[in-house]
């Protein structure tokens, strides 16, 4: 197309078809001889307003988009239109420069594509319109030239016959050339066509390539034997796919903004360096802790940057899985602690081993199934409760960003019409805000009363977890949920401290409950067990005394 | 003087490791309910075990206890001790009154015990009342709530059905505080022979020695 606009131009405006003559504008303009990119046109071709000899004093200023308005609607697309750069910046219209490589580095001396991973890989195999422009056309060819005379059958290629190699036949193939073909060449082009005026402000993602294949779609295997033939492949094959870059998205990282660049500086694995960048504080307070002197010594070790939850988001039982990848014996270790396996139903490592940590009890809502709890996922909220549905405003009234127990039990009982008898509340007693230091391997206080009781730090912190579409959120309870009716009944979490009897319960009995003390020891319950019991032993042991005693002063 | 045969060798092996067995889980188990007891013990040098070994030692002696009882359930059914001792019979009511009657008054009026062990009966009614209790309700409850405490995931389907863990739990610990009481009870009971020792000598050696006409016999 480009070519017929030239041909056209040079016939219609070839100097000798021209109102004035060049060569006569270059009796005066000398300095304009040589015009190599546009020799083939008329002065006035361009400066349309010259009619005659001599020519007015001010002329309109010719416009590229005359001609060139493919070239310029595209230029003006891109981002250095935007940034007021026009055709005359790079391009020397009347001189010999067109405007290559050596142009671009007038601006851009800096560029070193320092962030870009794999940087020697991409930049010998990539052309600048590959990744900031917009590729009209962009694939990949793998040309395969067999040793003279070598025949290759395309059913070595192509094994199921379904005329595509994937992956799987493409790699057995080139395992194949090693073994049978010696002295094979196999070179890799990966090709895109476009406009170099179209510059996108941001260079594409790695996921253009990586993931969502918007550029570099398709891949072609060309065979060069006797015959010659082409065979479609994956472009998998030549450029890998990376499975967390559809997730990152929707992972902490890619939320917040976090690109592939700016912790993948170099092929290499990632260190610490990267996540201190950011990290700073969290970093500092682990680096000091004996578990980073002695075990997981860097930040992937625990943590994978790509993954979609926050640790807020990760229950009691992921969040061992991650802890017991090198803490096996985790189980056997805890023996001392009663019905260990229940206990890391509900808890997890760091609620003990990292004092500095604040923890919380977490509610959910859960569904008790064949036996199996699972916790009530958003998907199975939004069909009862229709699209987009905000619990927290189903639960709460208001607008307050907090619930009360009352609201809870009172939406459990409803849920559990909705969505059946299996509905439940459960609990977890987990960290919300964490400290990186785990030094503390050994407790020192191996005290049931420490989390028993209803004094135990969480009560001071209690969030009901909501799931939300793509996310969870964490909603303050307020008050307790454990004694509240009819929560009690559908909570299957039980913190036996909360039955024994206090110091505070028995002065309350002794007269100073607002209620009465007969309310108040009825309140107690089961408390009652502990008061009475200790009452009576007391009583039997004063009257044991009094019998001994008598029966020495009789002497019997 | 007769030697009253009262206490088979079993049965005397039987008791004294179940006293053991008792010793360590009552002090266990009021450490575990009360755990501020330690500080206390610690403070008067009294030897007590730490809160996690205790724990332990409460599980595992959990289990002695479990076995300890299914023996003595088995024997004594199987050697007919609990049809010659343990059951109540209608002679034993009008003996309930006098029996009561001489430990809170007789006894320090110088008071004949109206009842004498023998080989075909070892127990009074007030004694068959308090050991049946404890043997047959009382211990039973505390076994069976305490083998479900060991493992609540485990038999979790059944500690609900029975009504959660906060009742199990209440059902534990008051039938520890039943099995405390009549345990002090015991200790004390224990020295009203003719002699102070007199009981405990008959748990070790097996037989208690006897005047031939018990009723006849005087108070030392």
């Amino acid at each position: 197309m480009q070519i017929l606009v030239i041909i056209l131009f040079m016939l219609l405006g070839s100097p000798v078809g021209a109102a004035v003559p060049s060569d006569e504008c270059i009796n005066c303009h000398e300095e304009f001889k040589k015009r190599p990119p546009h020799e083939s046109i008329a002065c006035t071709d361009c400066h349309t307003g010259i009619k005659e000899i001599p020519h007015e004093e001010k002329l309109a200023r010719p416009t590229c988009n005359a001609c060139h308005h493919r070239t310029v609607a595209r230029f003006s697309a891109g981002i250095h239109k935007s940034k007021g750069i026009d055709c005359k910046q790079c391009h020397e219209l009347h001189g010999k420069n067109k405007g290559k490589g050596e142009v671009c580095a007038s601006c851009h001396s800096d560029v070193t594509h320092k962030k870009l991973p794999s940087r020697e890989k991409h930049l010998a195999t990539l052309n600048s319109v590959a990744c900031h422009g917009k590729p009209d056309k962009s694939g990949i060819t793998a040309t395969v030239t067999l040793p003279k005379g070598a025949t290759l059958d395309r059913k070595i290629i192509d094994r199921d016959g379904n005329g595509f190699a994937d992956p799987a036949e493409w790699h057995a193939f080139e395992a194949l050339l090693d073994q049978k073909f010696k002295g094979f060449k196999l070179q890799k082009q990966y090709w895109a066509y476009g406009d170099n005026h179209e510059i996108m402000p941001k260079a594409a993602d790695c996921g253009e390539c990586h993931e969502k294949r918007t550029r570099f779609a398709g891949a072609e295997g060309r065979i060069n034997d006797t015959t010659g033939y082409s065979i479609p492949v994956a472009p998998s094959v030549f450029i890998p796919e990376f499975p967390s870059l559809r997730e990152f998205p929707r992972t902490v990282h890619g939320q917040k903004g976090v690109l592939c660049i700016d912790c993948h500086v170099t092929k290499n694995k990632i260190t610490d360096k990267v996540c201190v960048r950011c990290h700073e504080q969290v970093y500092h307070t682990y680096e000091k802790s004996i578990h980073a002197k002695k075990g997981a010594t860097s930040c992937t070790d625990c943590h994978n940057p790509h993954l979609i939850k926050t640790y807020k988001e990760f229950n009691a039982k992921e969040r061992i899985a991650i802890c017991s990848r090198c803490h096996k014996d985790y189980i056997s270790r805890h023996e001392w602690l009663p019905n260990t396996t229940l206990h890391f139903e509900y808890l997890e490592c760091t609620t003990c081993h990292s004092p500095g940590s604040e923890k919380s009890m977490v509610f959910f809502f859960a569904d008790n199934k064949n036996n199996k709890k699972t916790p009530v996922q958003y998907e199975a909220l939004e069909r009862v409760f229709g699209q987009n549905i905000h619990l927290k405003s189903v639960i709460n009234n208001y607008a307050e960003n907090i619930v009360k127990g009352e609201e809870v039990g009172r939406f459990v009982v409803d849920l559990k019409k909705k969505m059946g008898e299996g509905i439940f509340v459960d609990a977890e007693i987990i960290v919300t805000k964490v400290h990186h230091d785990y030094s503390v391997t050994r407790l020192k206080e191996r005290n049931c009363v420490t989390c028993h009781s209803p004094q135990a730090h969480f009560y001071n912190s209690m969030y009901l977890l909501l799931p939300e579409k793509d996310r969870h959120i964490y909603v303050p309870v307020k008050g307790t949920l454990l004694s509240v009716y009819p929560i009690g009944m559908a909570l299957d979490i039980y913190i036996l401290g909360e039955e024994k009897i206090t110091k505070d319960d028995v002065y309350a009995l002794l007269g100073k409950a607002p209620e009465g003390s007969p309310a108040y020891a009825k309140r107690l319950g089961f408390k009652l067990i502990d008061l009475v019991g200790v009452i009576l032993v007391i009583l039997v042991i004063l009257s044991i005394m009094a019998h001994a005693l008598l029966r020495i002063l009789v002497k019997r | 003087m007769k030697k009253v045969f009262l206490h088979t060798l079993t049965i005397r092996i039987w008791h004294w490791i179940n006293a053991l067995i008792v010793i360590a889980l009552m002090i266990t188990g009021i450490q575990l309910r009360a755990p501020g007891i330690e500080e206390f013990a610690r403070s008067m040098t009294i030897w007590i075990p730490e809160y996690s070994m205790a724990i332990l030692i409460h599980k595992y002696i959990g289990y002695a206890m479990t076995a300890s009882f299914l023996f003595w359930l088995v024997y004594i059914f199987a050697s007919g001790s609990f049809r010659t001792h343990y059951l109540p019979r209608p002679a034993d009511i009008p003996i309930l009154g006098k029996q009561a009657f001489y430990y809170l008054v007789g006894v320090f009026q110088g008071g004949e015990n109206p009842f004498a062990p023998t080989e075909q009966g070892k127990f009074n009614p007030l004694q068959k009342i308090a050991y049946g209790s404890v043997m047959l309700v009382i211990t039973p409850l505390i076994v069976v709530t305490g083998v479900l405490f060991s493992d609540i995931f485990f038999f979790r389907g059944l500690i609900d059905q029975m009504g959660g863990v906060r009742l199990l739990d209440a059902l534990h610990v008051l039938a520890s505080y039943l099995f405390l009481l009549n345990l002090i009870v015991h200790l004390y009971m224990c020295t009203m022979g003719h002699h102070i020792f007199d009981h405990i000598k008959a748990m070790i050696l097996g037989f208690e020695e006897m005047p031939e006409d018990s009723h006849s016999h005087s108070k030392h």
